[in-house]
């Protein structure tokens, strides 16, 4: 079984909350935040394999045969090509400036998309999409493949947003935990991703985080999704103090880690 | 064109955007560029209403009379958004289609045309001496990058002397959009070793798009900033300013009033 852990809004506890799943039940982890993998900065694994991807493909031009007819240029749907040339971080792989050519000097050529870094012992895997580079959501579906030869059983960390890439991870699991923070951007963001899991038709939970930010906020959303939820996390110092000294909070006697067990247990994953 | 990114998302691009903003004299525009989750407009205190525009892609249509089955198109197709079983006309995978219209180049009978459809909301609100310009994206349609550059464009034609672009999280395709333009681009982190490590990714993507980041560092007194000065450095960007860490910021925000 594979369970997602998004929210929309980046920055109220995502990894947080997916890092302690993998923790508590002793699953395979694996971070589909290929901007900004933050599950092994939780759990202080700094080491894997590294292995470079090529999922993507940019256009080439062969400067020999290009007559400078400009069709390709003409062609393009986003404006990668000028004076000749192909702008890499613009072009998006399609190959149409390929198909108007009139003397085959285009070619598509795979590129470097990033690499996938897995950890076998610590079951652990991330991605780092080359900055800026396109295909995330392809790396996204790569590197649950390669978590998928971990085990069966894996909790995916989504990125921030409803876009590419947390389409690719919500799209391959089975249950979403979603997480809230009692603020108007947040609550806001996960009503949008709301929208997204029920595109794709899946059972969901609800974790509020940093309640105590405003209590009131906090009861509105209980009252609304009161059957969804399964605990609540306080605002708590002491994460931040266990992260700086490379210590889980959930290894932590503070009172975030009491209410996080008391969520994993709430939780019943992988049963 | 000043825009703020940061690549972590909860690091303070949009409260930081806010805050720069207010203190801007003369006309300011404000672009929220993170048509996924746009919040800026929750921050300043005002709804989405009526929107002005919409944000639009182009999904190739196949004309069944003029479609006589070849699957050429389904061949010229890399992103493989085109499904057909010979004999069939084939079938379109919106969520897969960007738009690029290579099938209606190869299908040797116009049978395809490109139809422009809406994708996404495009707000505008005035807020004292703020334009606020807001981007909303449908959630069902997933690419966001192309939608990105037409907020901005809106953003452009409407008159200032200031215009300020909040970005999305993430350094992907959304990000890109928004920073391609910038003449100055500000990086939000803070002093967490989440916020060392995305700073680096935010700057590393400045440098593949030939520009040097200004730092600023919120929440500064919640932990060790030495990482950020040095990070900063070996990327030749200055850290210009702090914004303290408050209780009452956050209390504020919490209440949708910043």
């Amino acid at each position: 079984m594979r369970v997602v852990v998004a929210s929309g809004k980046g920055g109220v506890g995502k990894t947080l909350i997916a890092s302690s799943i993998k923790k508590y039940y002793g699953v395979i982890g694996c971070d589909c935040d290929v901007d900004a993998p933050n599950m092994p900065i939780y759990l202080g694994i700094a080491e894997g394999e590294h292995e470079d991807l090529y999922l993507t493909e940019k256009a080439r031009i062969d400067n020999s045969k290009c007559i400078k007819c400009g069709l390709c240029e003409k062609v393009c749907k986003f404006g990668a090509i000028k004076d000749f040339k192909v702008d890499p971080l613009r072009c998006e792989g399609c190959g149409a400036c390929t198909l108007v050519c009139p003397v085959g000097a285009i070619s598509m050529v795979k590129v470097k998309t990033g690499s996938a870094v897995v950890n076998r012992e610590e079951k652990l895997v991330w991605g780092e999409l080359e900055p800026g580079e396109h295909g995330s959501g392809l790396m996204v579906e790569e590197l649950i493949r390669r978590a998928s030869e971990l085990g069966e059983d894996m909790v995916l960390d989504a990125p921030a947003g409803i876009g590419c890439p947390v389409n690719a991870s919500i799209r391959n699991a089975h249950v979403v935990v979603a997480v809230v923070e009692p603020t108007p951007p947040s609550v806001h963001d996960f009503l949008r991703l709301v929208q997204v899991i029920d595109h794709f038709g899946l059972p969901w939970h609800l974790v509020i985080n940093k309640w105590d930010l405003n209590p009131g906020v906090t009861e509105e959303i209980e009252e609304k999704w009161g059957d969804r939820l399964v605990g609540r996390v306080p605002y708590d110092p002491g994460i931040l103090e266990a992260l700086r000294s490379g210590v889980h909070p959930l290894d932590t006697d503070t009172p975030a880690a009491g209410a996080l067990r008391e969520i994993l247990k709430e939780l019943q994953l992988f049963e | 064109m000043i825009a703020v990114t940061g690549v972590k998302g909860g690091v303070g691009k949009s409260t930081y955007a806010v805050l720069l903003a207010r203190r801007m004299k003369g006309k300011v525009v404000l672009c929220d560029c993170d048509v996924e989750a746009p919040n800026l407009h929750l921050l300043l205190g005002v709804s989405l209403r009526d929107p002005v525009d919409h944000m639009y892609y182009e999904y190739p249509e196949i004309d069944e009379s003029k479609c006589l089955r070849c699957g050429e198109c389904v061949k010229a197709c890399r992103k493989n958004a085109l499904f057909w079983t010979p004999g069939s006309v084939p079938k379109l995978f919106k969520e897969m289609c960007i738009g690029c219209g290579a099938c209606k180049l190869r299908c040797p009978y116009g049978a395809i045309t490109m139809k422009k459809e809406a994708v996404g909301d495009i707000f505008v609100s005035e807020v004292g001496n703020i334009t606020l310009v807001t981007g909303r994206s449908d959630p069902r349609v997933p690419e966001t990058g192309e939608m990105v550059e037409q907020v901005l464009e809106y953003a452009r034609n409407i008159p200032h002397d200031v215009l300020i672009l909040d970005t999305a999280a993430g350094a992907h395709c959304p990000v890109v959009s928004a920073l391609r333009e910038a003449e100055e681009v500000r990086v939000v982190t803070e002093p967490t070793p989440l916020g060392y490590h995305d700073l680096r990714v935010a700057l590393k993507l400045l440098s593949k798009l030939g520009k040097r980041g200004k730092v600023v560092i919120n929440k500064a007194g919640i932990g060790d900033e030495g990482p950020i000065y040095r990070i900063a450095e070996e990327f030749g960007a200055e850290v210009i300013e702090k914004v303290p860490y408050s209780r009452e910021i956050i209390r504020k925000y919490s209440e949708g009033r910043l």
